[in-house]
C-alpha cells in the first residue's frame, strides 16, 4: 500500500516577505494611530470626535475593496472550477466580514456622540446591514454543504449577489435622504471637501488598513492553499482520484 | 442605552475596537493555522 503524502505532512513555512509584511502592518498602524489621535487637528464641528472619522472610513473602504475581491475570485471559481480560486475568495470574504463587522461597530460609536443616534433604518445603513448580512449568509451557506463543488458554486453566487449591491451602497448617500454624511471625496474628479492636512492623515489610515488586509489576506490564503490537497481530494468531481505518492 | 462619555473616551472606544477586531482575526488565524484537519470519514 502507497503512503499518501501530502504537504498537511510538513511544518507550514512563513515566508519571510509574509513576516516582513506583519511587521510592516505593525509599524504602519503605529504610524496611522498617531497621526490620528496625535498630529490631526479637531474638527471645527465634531471637535475630537474627527479622530473616529480616521478610523471608521478607512475600514469602510477597505471593506468595500475586499467585497470586490471576494467577487472577483468567486466569478473566476464559477468559471473555471478551481479549489485555489475558492480559497481566495474565502479568504476575501474572511476580510470582507471583519472589515465591514468594524465599519458597522465603528460607525455606530462614531454616530452616537455626532448624530445623537447608535443606528437608524435609512438607506446607506440599511444597505450595509444587509451587506454584512449576506456575507454572515455566505458562510452559513457554506456550513451547510459538505459537498465542497457544490459549496464553493452556491456560495460564490451569494458573493456576486453582495457585489451588485456595492454600487447601491456606495451611492445611497447621495441618492436618499440618510442620516450619513455624504462622500467627503468624490472619485468621480468632482473634488474634495476636507482639509488637507486631515486628508492626508486620513490617506494613511487608508492605506495601513489596506496593508493590514493584505497580510490577513496572504496568510488566509496560504493556510488555506496549504490545507487544499486532502480537502480538494475529497471534493475531486473526476472519477479517477490522484494521490501524490512519494 | 444613556451613556455619557467625553469625546476623548468615544474616540479610545473607536480605536479600542478595532484593535481588539484586528487582534481577534490575527489570533484566528493562528488557531486555523494550528488546526489539524478533519480525518478521512471522521463527521
Amino acid at each position: 500500500m502507497n503512503e499518501k503524502v501530502t504537504s498537511l505532512d510538513q511544518p507550514l513555512q512563513r515566508p519571510l516577505w509574509l513576516t516582513l509584511l506583519g511587521l510592516a502592518c505593525l509599524v504602519g498602524l503605529g504610524v496611522g494611530m498617531y497621526l490620528a489621535l496625535v498630529v490631526s487637528p479637531p474638527d471645527v464641528n465634531q471637535g475630537e470626535l474627527i479622530r473616529i472619522m480616521y478610523a471608521h472610513v478607512s475600514v469602510a473602504w477597505i471593506c468595500f475593496v475586499a467585497v470586490a475581491v471576494a467577487g472577483f475570485w468567486s466569478a473566476l471559481y464559477l468559471w473555471r472550477g478551481r479549489e485555489r480560486d475558492d480559497v481566495r475568495a474565502v479568504a476575501n470574504a474572511e476580510a470582507a466580514l471583519v472589515y465591514s463587522a468594524l465599519t458597522i461597530t465603528g460607525g455606530m460609536i462614531y454616530s452616537k456622540p455626532t448624530l445623537n443616534t447608535y443606528w437608524t433604518w435609512d438607506a446607506k445603513l440599511t444597505l450595509t446591514a444587509i451587506m454584512v448580512a449576506l456575507i454572515v449568509g455566505y458562510f452559513v451557506v457554506r456550513a451547510l454543504i459538505d459537498e465542497p463543488t457544490r459549496r464553493g458554486r452556491v456560495s460564490a453566487v451569494v458573493m456576486l449577489v453582495v457585489v451588485v449591491s456595492l454600487p447601491f451602497n456606495y451611492l445611497a448617500a447621495e441618492w436618499f435622504r440618510t442620516l450619513h454624511p455624504a462622500k467627503s471625496i468624490n472619485l468621480d474628479g468632482s473634488g474634495v471637501s476636507m482639509d488637507a492636512s486631515m486628508l492626508r492623515v486620513l490617506l494613511v489610515n487608508v492605506a495601513v488598513a489596506g496593508l493590514i488586509y493584505l497580510y490577513f489576506v496572504s496568510e488566509r490564503v496560504r493556510i488555506g492553499l496549504f490545507k487544499l490537497p486532502a480537502a480538494a481530494k475529497e471534493a475531486a468531481p473526476v472519477t479517477t482520484e490522484v494521490v501524490r505518492v512519494g | 442605552m444613556s451613556v455619557d462619555l467625553t469625546q476623548n473616551q468615544w474616540v479610545a472606544l473607536a480605536w479600542a475596537e478595532l484593535l481588539i477586531v484586528y487582534l481577534g482575526y490575527f489570533l484566528y488565524l493562528r488557531w486555523l493555522e494550528r488546526k489539524k484537519p478533519k480525518a478521512e470519514g471522521e463527521e
